[in-house]
């Protein structure tokens, strides 16, 4: 499917410099099984060694190679070239709406500092003794189970418009972060977490688009755990426990 | 976890409000256009409908909600809109939003005020 699988090469645009740069043509053999990361890497070992790009484990894990490519975020490495190549031709990019390092490098503080607003991170309770039985079964792990796999690449950050339209939205990954949170019967800061996300920029902003669920590789669905933040901050509303 | 309170009071009841009025607005419409293709199969003239609808306390009622709902629902997703397409925040951005539902009062009350006296 997707590429015509005729020509040996094909030429693949990588954009070079900063905020303000350019698009750079390269000619890259096409190989079998071919991956976006195994095109970079064959760019910078072979052709222009000064290519700036991240990329750690390579097979979906670490979350650092999110580029665009042809104009949608995807992680490079499990991005295998049949997929995306039109024509034979590719275009990379960096992800948008994070502040440009150099070449398909971008600066993720912004997109973790959400994190931190959003209180993304565990929290124990006060009266935490030991370890915590949890029944894999039980309705509130599987919730967590639904939104834990997230590994922190960024694509649902640079496909949301929302993002894009309120730079301080907390976005989809900080805020499905919280809902996995909200959800672990171990946490003491879950009423904490529920007034962190109902701010001004918080879960309410979200247009439910569904572009980050559209656009997660790792299948999650930020969008529906922005919905349930929604609904539990109207339960407590409604229960008078706020 | 950063706390600023008015807002996060505030948000989750302005959003609750405005699926609220979106509930409504559904029912609204729909029974507006069903009188709508009503009256147009009965094939009633100008006079004849103004002459049904002047001093109809129902009619004063329901197109009244109606207004109120449209003014609510609709400021509330301007204001999300300012939010998004301009620089305003806080108290601007409230303004503009309460004068939107002002104005919308005011159109669409104007209109009633035209059919039921
Ligand atoms: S290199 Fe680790 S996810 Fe792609």
């Amino acid at each position: 499917m997707g590429g015509t699988g005729t020509s040996d090469t094909i030429a693949v645009r990588v954009w070079r410099g900063e905020r303000h740069g350019g698009f750079q043509s390269f000619a890259v053999p096409r190989l079998a099984n071919q991956t976006v990361l195994d095109v970079l890497r064959f760019i910078q070992r072979r052709l222009d060694p000064g290519l700036a790009f991240r990329h750690a484990c390579r097979v979906g894990v670490c979350g650092s190679c999110a580029v665009r490519v042809n104009g949608i975020a995807r992680w490079a490495c499990r991005t295998h070239l049949d997929r995306v190549v039109r024509d034979d031709a590719l275009e990379l990019a960096p992800l948008d709406h994070l502040p440009a390092v150099r070449d398909l490098v971008c600066d993720l503080a912004p997109f973790f500092d959400q994190w931190t607003a959003a209180g993304g991170y565990f929290v124990p309770r006060p009266d935490a003794d030991g370890f915590a039985a949890i029944a894999p079964e039980s309705p509130a792990r599987r919730a967590v189970e639904a939104g834990i796999e997230c590994i922190g690449c960024g694509i649902c950050y640079s496909e949301c418009d929302t993002v894009g339209d309120r730079p301080e939205y907390l976005g989809p990954a900080a805020l499905n972060r919280a809902w996995t949170l909200q959800n672990d019967t171990r946490d003491g800061a879950r009423a904490a977490r529920l007034h962190a996300v109902s701010g001004d920029a918080g879960c309410h902003a979200c247009h439910s688009r569904f572009a980050c669920s559209e656009r997660c590789p790792k299948g999650l669905s930020p969008a529906a755990s922005i919905a349930a933040l929604k609904r539990q901050g109207v339960a407590a509303l409604l229960g008078g426990t706020r | 976890m950063a706390s600023q309170s008015r807002d996060q009071l505030w948000e989750p009841r302005l959003w609750l409000l405005q699926r609220v009025t979106a509930v409504a607005l559904a029912l609204w419409v729909g029974v507006h256009l069903i009188t709508i293709l009503a009256v147009g199969g009965a094939g009633l003239s100008a006079e004849q409908i103004l002459g049904r609808t002047r001093h109809s306390a129902v009619v004063a009622l329901f197109y009244g909600s109606f207004v109120l709902l449209a003014a609510i629902h609709g400021a509330l997703g301007v204001r999300v809109l300012i939010a998004e397409w301009t620089p305003w925040r806080g108290t601007r951005r409230d303004g503009a939003a309460v004068l939107v539902a002002v104005l919308l009062v005011a159109l669409g009350g104007r209109a009633l005020w035209a059919v039921v006296t």
